[in-house]
């Protein structure tokens, strides 16, 4: 079979070449004799002939192209391809077969779940009846490719190797692709005629729901269905779980053309494994094997959640809503706020609503935003007026944490700002917290005051006013216009030297009086003092006038001499007057604080108006609610979103009111208008807050797992696999575990699968699932020392139907990558499956016919010679003919860059004697 | 009779040429005598009274003609259709799959069976009583005349290595039999059975004659084909075997290398020996073992040293078990190659971020402007911007421009009025299996506009909106490419916001240079594959350069520009994959030629013969159907070309000895 690189098939016909001096000699001896005129060519021309015939005879052999032909036939007889497919596609192999050459063998191979030989390789030119088909529910590509590769002649047979591959290329199980990385199927050449699509049909094409849910919540079921043309049928569903089994939806449907979307919601799931069966029933579908299918999720214990109100009972009605929806809720106030970790890790997400910045510790904002980034838990955080930009968050982790920036929208940022700095010059602002006469909290105010005016824009305008028992300006409110004009409000300000009493009432109402004079879109005073006011004053009233008039004031206390009641009144002040209210014990802080606020100046924090929220994402958190009923809100915080924040509800000027994030491994979420206050008076008690509120919580909450175990189930169709792998903190793997799963059939038994250890930290096993159904199944990690109980989860892994049924186009790519890796065509017609054209390498070949041939053409030649009897002038004039037509030939030639390129096989061209001389 | 080359006929056009040569006169110089015109006539006369003197005058033409019309029934290759007796067909199913390399040969049986003995010392292993048995089988008293022998080995694949009739081609196939090799793979029997049930449908009479072991896994022949089966068992069945049936390297979270190592005992005898290690050639401390009867033993290993990249483990004892192939077992430590990635566009921090996380990736960024095509980048990522000629690299593309794009965009989607009611044609309605989408959830992902690109060719879809697809990737060739049809940025998609992205991201990069989708993590099995595949190695783009040395130190360097199908991997163990951009080392991986697959160790393992296996014998169970001896017939093709063309040769001889006489 396999035959040597070149040589003789016959070898002992060799000794007919003894012929050759033979007919030499007979040659010879005429030629001496002059009785005839045989000519030199004669003899040369015999001697030929003879030749040729005995080496044809000896059946030599010389490497060349493949002249033969070993075909496999692999037909695709899948349910994947239709029955009429299926039946052309035979009649096509056996027109093939009958297109075959004398030398050409065929095979033909079928094949489903498994492959099947139909047809030994062979002569044979017909293939009237055919046998059992394979199995149809799968499509294994690559089990058919190896069975069709064994079938085909060794590598070194010199017979062109091919397999025909009649099919869609939609493979369900092996790897088309990697199979031919196999030596039996190296060299060969894989030639398709891609069968069309299946007809398509009415079908669940995607049926999913959360894989991990929390008691209390309800299930919400996406499905996908197709139809290939409008038409009406039922979709039902079914709940199992436990011992419950009933139907929690049956609708008739219309099913436009074409894929549709649907969402079935459940209502609240008790604890434990639920699976979920859809059935899609339309009159008349050719195929009903994927009108079921199936999913499951697993149904952990309630959700926990900590809500921490910065006013109590700020946020009752969250806590209400949260409560119906089966939520575990426990309250706190912000100063309870544990940092340990495990604490923390108790709640599944933590709601802030209208917590104040100062109210939470550094370390209590860092252990929130560990809770969320690393411990992947959520946080749900709701406005008011003592939060974001009005709670002091700004440059705080927790703002970090949030998918918004405190910074109100950089739209009015371009917009004009007047700034007058009220500094309090008393003789108390000569006093030091740290005995250096170099930081009196005068020289730090002074320095702070410079510092907020250098931040200042071209085109603002700033004044600044210096108090003790009055005020005066130390400079008068100015335009910006460049540097010389900082400089110049910088050094009157480093001329103010502290001396007198303190009336802060005088000193607001000089700067509200000259401030109002002014044009600008914004307006703003900031307040510092280390003092109080000595008496009553009207403060409120003249706040409000400041509000009337559009100035806004920030209230700046420093050192520790100003007593708890000014204090309060200060941030009233702030409150009252839309700023925001700073108090340090060490004047250190003073230039920050003062360049902080010169930067929020003029920026409103608050909007209050009423607007109804407008749906911009329709999130998780929103789901199920309609735009157009949406309560009205009357005010909010304004905020800007982050970039890779998501905005779900915006007010009508655009500006966030919902929005989202990941963050870390955890996920957060912003509610800018109050829980229940002014703000949300409608909206508290609304259906839609009802609904609200555990949706975006439940968002927020991380998937129920087991710490330290992962469990990946995956199948073919005929088996899952489970991977288990468990760790005590990542890249820390627990080893030499005894690992169980325990699966659950979908008939109702159950099976105990070992699961070893294969790697560190990761133990392996498989189970037969061949049923589509849900597979529920219990992984469990025990210390084969003692039996502790180490970890367990339970999972589940759904077929939804056999991946043979599912909904998918020809897969062409797979095709035509098989025909491009091997070299192959696409084909057309039968009788292209015998065409020779090939890369492969030559390989010994039979040349008899053309030797026969060679003989054949040689002894005519033979014959004419000694007929015709050519002088020596025939063959000159013969010469000098030929080299006529070449000099013509060359003529025609076009010259110069349209002469025909020197083939590449001559090499380069030999440089002329002109070439040298040049 | 028939003809196989009809075709050839028209060779019959050389007789008409040699006929049409005999109307022209030959040319000769005329030189008139007087004697020539007294016997012209004479002659002239005579020849037309006597058919002898016809023939002899035109005996040179009908020679030529003969020898012409000879000439083209030899090529028109003229066959007889006769019937052949023949006999049974009988196949030999050799079985040479690792475990028959299993030292427990039967050397009394071989002997009996005209073997010659094993010296001293010398192993005797199941292949070789396999080997004696068929010989002596072949010799037998049951074959008759006509009777036909495939010999077939039988593996992981089934293969024809020689078939004959007997009594003619026994030499041959003693030869095919006595030159069987063990290979380092299982035994799927249920492809050798197809295949053997397939070789002797159209026999007469078709028998499979099975020599084996009996170790494979009888759950994989689901429907033995209806064939007269005879198995014949060889070896003593012993068990006593141990393998090291898993061996993985992971990296801890501190960087430190930690091995898993599970000897197991498929014996029923408790043993002991020792593991050795060898960390990248170097030998480590020897483990203790000592296994219980049908036990294992699995270690946890640790203090390698960090660099490690290859791991052996060697199980070793004293006496050796029966098979030492599974005895060996190797482990790669994968590191992610540096991988160069031009970033040309750069809208967001986000894909930026995203790709710099990606392990092993170098992103270089920069705009359209100042895009060189020369850079020397392994991936390039665009961003609503394409050359105008395809980069020399693996790409991405991201929102592709309506103009001067690789792919065809056709228009846009996005939200729209359709009738009455408002839709978004953008969004996802189909999410297909892809590389790209391992652990990516896509689950509330939206996109609020794309373009609306026409699925090229060479591309396959990923994730598509209702109309057109969103994600797809494909081979352009000469390089890989993905196409996200739509900007990434907000509000097109919350793409972004999700925990996905990253990986999807990197799960891209990784799928367009040729990276599994592990992200570089080290994932037990990655890079295995069982010896005797080829090995396919994707260089990088800017690879010059790819060295392969295999496990026998053999070192084989190949042309870094294109893709490397290596094929010498016979020998287990790890092969080191080596790329060079001019000398610079720019990728090392370890592949790994691995015996044992995982989760299947007992199909090769497990010396014990599998009584399923014995059970496919038909000839000597319960439904035996006795086997039908003595020759039958059976039409075949007689060509006898040769014949004609020894004709010819003897009408040449005689048309010039005639010619010249």
């Amino acid at each position: 079979m396999t035959g040597p690189p070149a040589g003789f098939a016959s070898p002992f016909f060799l000794v007919l070449l003894l012929a050759l001096p033979v007919i030499y000699l007979l040659g010879r001896r005429a030629r001496r004799d002059r009785r005839t005129r045989a000519w030199p060519a004669s003899l040369w021309l015999r001697l030929g002939t003879v030749a040729c015939l005995v080496l044809a005879l000896a059946g030599l052999r010389l490497p060349a192209p493949p002249r033969e032909a070993a075909t496999v036939f692999v037909l695709d007889l899948s349910d994947s391809v239709s029955a009429d497919v299926r039946d052309g596609a035979k009649v096509w192999v056996r027109q093939a077969l009958a297109q075959a050459g004398p030398d050409d063998r065929a095979a033909i191979v079928t094949f489903g779940r498994d492959a099947r030989v139909e047809l030994p390789l062979g002569h044979t030119r017909d293939h009237p009846v055919w046998g059992d088909p394979p199995l149809p529910d799968a499509s294994d590509v690559a089990g058919a490719l190896r069975l069709a590769g064994s079938l085909l002649p060794p590598a070194q047979s010199g017979v062109l190797r091919r397999i025909v591959l009649l099919s869609d290329g939609n493979e369900n199980e092996g790897e088309a692709q990697r199979s031919l990385l196999q030596p039996a199927l190296r060299d060969v050449q894989v030639a398709v005629l891609a069968l069309p699509l299946r007809q398509q049909d009415a079908a669940i094409a995607g049926f999913a729901v959360p894989p991990a849910l929390r008691s209390g919540e309800p299930a919400e079921l996406r499905l996908g269905l197709t139809s290939p043309a409008a038409q009406s049928g039922t979709l039902r569903v079914w709940a199992q779980g436990g011992t419950i089994n009933q139907l929690v939806y049956e609708q008739p449907l219309d099913l436009p053309a074409g894929p549709t979307e649907l969402t079935v919601a459940t209502g609240a799931l008790t604890e434990g494994s639920w699976a979920f069966k859809a059935q899609l029933a339309v009159d008349g579908d050719p195929r009903t094997e994927n009108n079921e299918s199936w999913t499951y999720t697993i149904v952990g214990p309630a959700a926990r959640v900590l809500l921490v109100e910065g006013v109590p009972n700020e946020a009752g009605t969250v806590r209400d809503a949260l409560d119906a929806a089966g939520i575990q809720v426990e309250r706190m106030r912000p100063q309870q706020l544990p940092v340990q970790a495990d604490r923390l890790g108790a709640f599944e997400a933590i709601v802030l609503a209208n917590v104040h910045g100062a109210d939470l510790r550094r370390d209590q904002m860092q252990a929130l935003k560990r809770y969320v980034a690393e411990s992947g838990r959520g946080l749900v955080l709701i406005g008011g007026e003592r939060t974001f930009g009005l709670g002091e968050y700004a440059d705080t982790p927790l703002e970090e944490t949030l998918p918004v920036t405190v910074q109100p929208p950089e739209r009015e940022q371009a917009s004009s700002l007047a700034l007058v700095l009220v500094v309090d010059r008393s003789g108390s602002m000569s006093g030091s917290d740290t005995g250096d006469r170099r930081t009196t909290r005068m020289e730090l105010a002074k320095e702070g005051a410079i510092q907020a005016v250098e931040t200042l824009k071209e085109g603002d305008q700033v004044g600044v006013v210096s108090f003790d028992y009055s005020p005066r300006w130390v400079a008068e409110v100015r335009t910006i216009r460049g540097p010389a004009d900082v400089r110049a409000v910088a050094d009157r300000i480093a001329t103010v030297q502290p001396d007198g009493g303190t009336d802060i009432y005088s000193a607001l109402d000089y700067a509200h009086r000259g401030l109002q004079q002014v044009q600008a879109r914004a307006k703003h005073i900031i307040l510092l003092t280390d003092g109080e006011q000595g008496s009553p004053a009207p403060f409120v009233p003249l706040i409000n006038a400041m509000r009337r008039s559009g100035i806004t004031l920030s209230t700046v206390g420093v050192s520790g001499d100003i007593g708890s009641r000014a204090q309060a009144d200060m941030q009233d002040w702030a409150r009252r007057g839309q700023g925001r209210y700073y108090f340090t014990n060490t004047a250190r802080d003073v230039p920050r604080i003062m360049t902080q606020e010169a930067r929020l100046a003029g920026r409103s924090f608050v909007q209050e108006r009423d607007f109804k929220p407008r749906l911009v994402t329709a999130a998780p958190a929103v789901r199920g609610l309609i735009p157009n009923d949406f309560p009205s809100l009357h005010g909010y915080v304004r905020v800007s979103p982050r970039a890779g924040a998501e905005t779900v509800l915006t007010s009508d000027q655009e500006e966030v009111i919902l929005a989202e994030w990941q963050y870390g491994l955890g996920r957060s979420l912003v509610w800018t208008a109050d829980a229940q206050g002014e703000w949300s008076s409608d909206w508290a008690d609304s259906d839609a807050a009802k609904r609200l509120w555990p949706q975006a919580v439940r968002w927020t909450m991380p998937a129920p797992s087991t710490p330290g175990l992962q469990v990946a189930i995956a199948g073919d169709g005929a088996q899952a696999g489970v991977v288990v792998e468990s760790f005590d903190a990542p890249g820390q793997y627990r080893n030499s575990l005894q690992t169980v799963a325990d699966v659950a059939l979908p008939d109702g038994t159950s099976q105990r699968v070992p699961l070893p250890q294969s790697a560190p930290g990761r133990y392996e096993g498989h189970f037969p699932a061949p049923t589509p159904g849900v597979y529920f199944v219990q992984v469990t990690q025990s210390d084969p020392q003692n039996g502790r109980l180490v970890a367990r989860q339970t999972t589940g892994y759904a077929l939804p139907h056999l991946p043979e049924y599912a909904v998918n186009p020809a897969n062409r790519v797979l095709l035509e990558r098989l025909t491009a890796e091997t070299g192959g065509p696409l084909l057309s017609k039968p009788g292209d499956s015998w065409v020779k054209t090939t890369q492969q390498p030559w390989q010994a070949q039979p040349v008899w016919p053309e030797l026969l041939g060679a003989a054949l053409v040689l002894f005519v030649a033979d014959v004419a010679v000694r007929r015709l009897r050519p002088t020596r002038r025939d063959f000159a004039f013969a010469g000098s003919v030929a080299a006529g037509v070449r000099r013509l030939g060359r003529r025609l030639t076009p010259a110069g860059p349209f002469r025909r390129p020197r083939p590449p096989w001559r090499g380069p061209r030999r440089p002329s004697l002109a070439d040298r001389v040049q | 009779m028939s003809l196989l080359s009809p075709w050839a006929l028209a060779w019959a056009a050389a007789a008409a040429a040699i006929l049409g040569l005999y109307f022209l006169k030959p040319r000769s110089r005329r030189v008139e005598v007087s004697s020539t015109w007294l016997w012209q006539g004479v002659l002239r006369e005579e020849s037309a009274r006597s058919p002898v003197q016809w023939l002899k005058r035109h005996l040179l033409l009908l020679l030529q003609l003969l020898i012409a019309l000879l000439a083209m029934f030899a090529l028109a290759r003229p066959a007889l259709n006769q019937l052949q007796p023949v006999g049974r067909t009988v196949v030999l199913g050799m079985d040479v799959s690792a475990a028959m390399l299993a030292n427990d040969g039967d050397s009394a049986a071989g002997a009996a069976a005209g073997a010659a003995a094993p010296a001293a010392g010398q192993t005797y292993t199941r292949l070789d009583e396999a080997r004696a048995r068929a010989l002596a089988f072949l010799r037998g008293p049951e074959f008759r005349a006509g009777d036909r022998v495939i010999v077939m080995r039988l593996a992981d694949r089934a293969e024809v290595v020689a078939q004959g009739t007997l009594p003619d081609d026994l030499p041959r196939l003693q030869a095919a039999v006595g030159g069987l090799r063990a290979v380092a793979a299982e035994l799927d029997l249920s492809q050798g059975l197809e295949v053997a049930g397939g070789l002797t449908s159209t026999a007469r009479v078709g028998q499979l004659v099975l020599f084996t072991g009996g170790v494979a896994d009888p759950q994989r022949v689901t429907r033995p084909p209806e064939l007269n089966i005879t198995v014949i068992p060889v070896g003593k069945g012993q068990a006593d075997n141990q393998a090291v049936t898993a061996l993985a390297a992971r990296r801890t979270a501190t960087g430190d290398l930690e091995v898993f190592v599970r000897v197991r005992n498929f014996g029923d005898q408790p043993v002991q020996g020792a593991l050795q290690l060898r960390v990248d050639g170097q030998a480590a401390q020897p483990q203790p073992v000592a296994l219980p009867a049908g036990g294992s033993q699995p270690l946890v290993l640790t203090e390698f040293p960090t660099t490690a990249s290859v791991v052996e483990a060697t199980f070793v004892r004293d006496p050796p078990d029966l098979l030492l192939l599974d005895n060996q077992a190797t482990a790669a430590v994968t590191v992610p190659p540096l991988r160069k990635v031009l970033l040309v566009g750069g809208r967001s921090d986000q894909l930026e971020r995203a790709l710099r996380a990606v392990p092993g990736v170098e992103l270089t960024k920069t705009d359209p402007q100042r895009f060189d095509p020369k850079g020397g980048y392994d991936v390039y990522v665009f961003e609503g911007w394409f050359p105008p000629a395809p980069p020399p690299g693996h790409w991405l593309l991201i929102d592709p421009p309506s103009s001067q794009s690789p792919v065809h965009v056709g228009g846009a989607l996005g939200r729209r009025t359709d009738g009455a009611r408002e839709v978004n044609d953008a969004q996802i309605v189909r999410v297909l299996p892809s590389p790209l989408l391992q652990g990516v959830d896509l689950t509330g992902v939206g996109v609020q506009e794309a373009k609306k690109v026409d699925l090229p060719d060479w591309a396959e879809e990923v994730v598509a909106a209702r109309t057109a697809p969103l994600i797809f990737m494909g081979y352009p060739r000469p390089y890989r490419a993905a196409v996200f049809a739509f900007d990434l940025r907000p509000p097109t998609t919350n793409l972004f916001g999700r925990v996905g992205f990253p990986v999807l991201i990197a799960n891209t990069i990784n799928w367009l240079s040729g990276e599994g989708t592990d992200g570089g993590e080290q994932t037990p099995g990655e890079g295995r594959f069982t010896p005797g595949d080829a090995l396919l190695i994707q260089p990088l783009p800017r690879a010059t350069r790819v060295e392969i040395q295999t496990p026998a130190r053999r070192a084989y360097r190949f042309d870094g520009n294109q893709p490397v199908r290596f094929v010498d991997t016979e020998r287990p163990g790890a092969y080191t994959v080596t790329q060079f951009a001019g000398d610079l080392e720019i990728v090392r991986r370890v592949y790994v030629a691995s015996v044992l697959r995982p989760g299947r160790e007992d199909a090769l393992a497990d010396l014990r013969p599998k009584p399923e296996v014995a059970a496919l014998s038909t000839t000597a169970g319960a439904q035996a159907q006795p086997p039908v001896f003595g020759p039958g017939r059976e039409t075949s093709f007689a060509e006898w070309w040769r014949l004609l063309g020894v004709l010819a040769l003897v009408g040449l001889l005689a048309e010039w000895w005639w010619f010249h006489r």
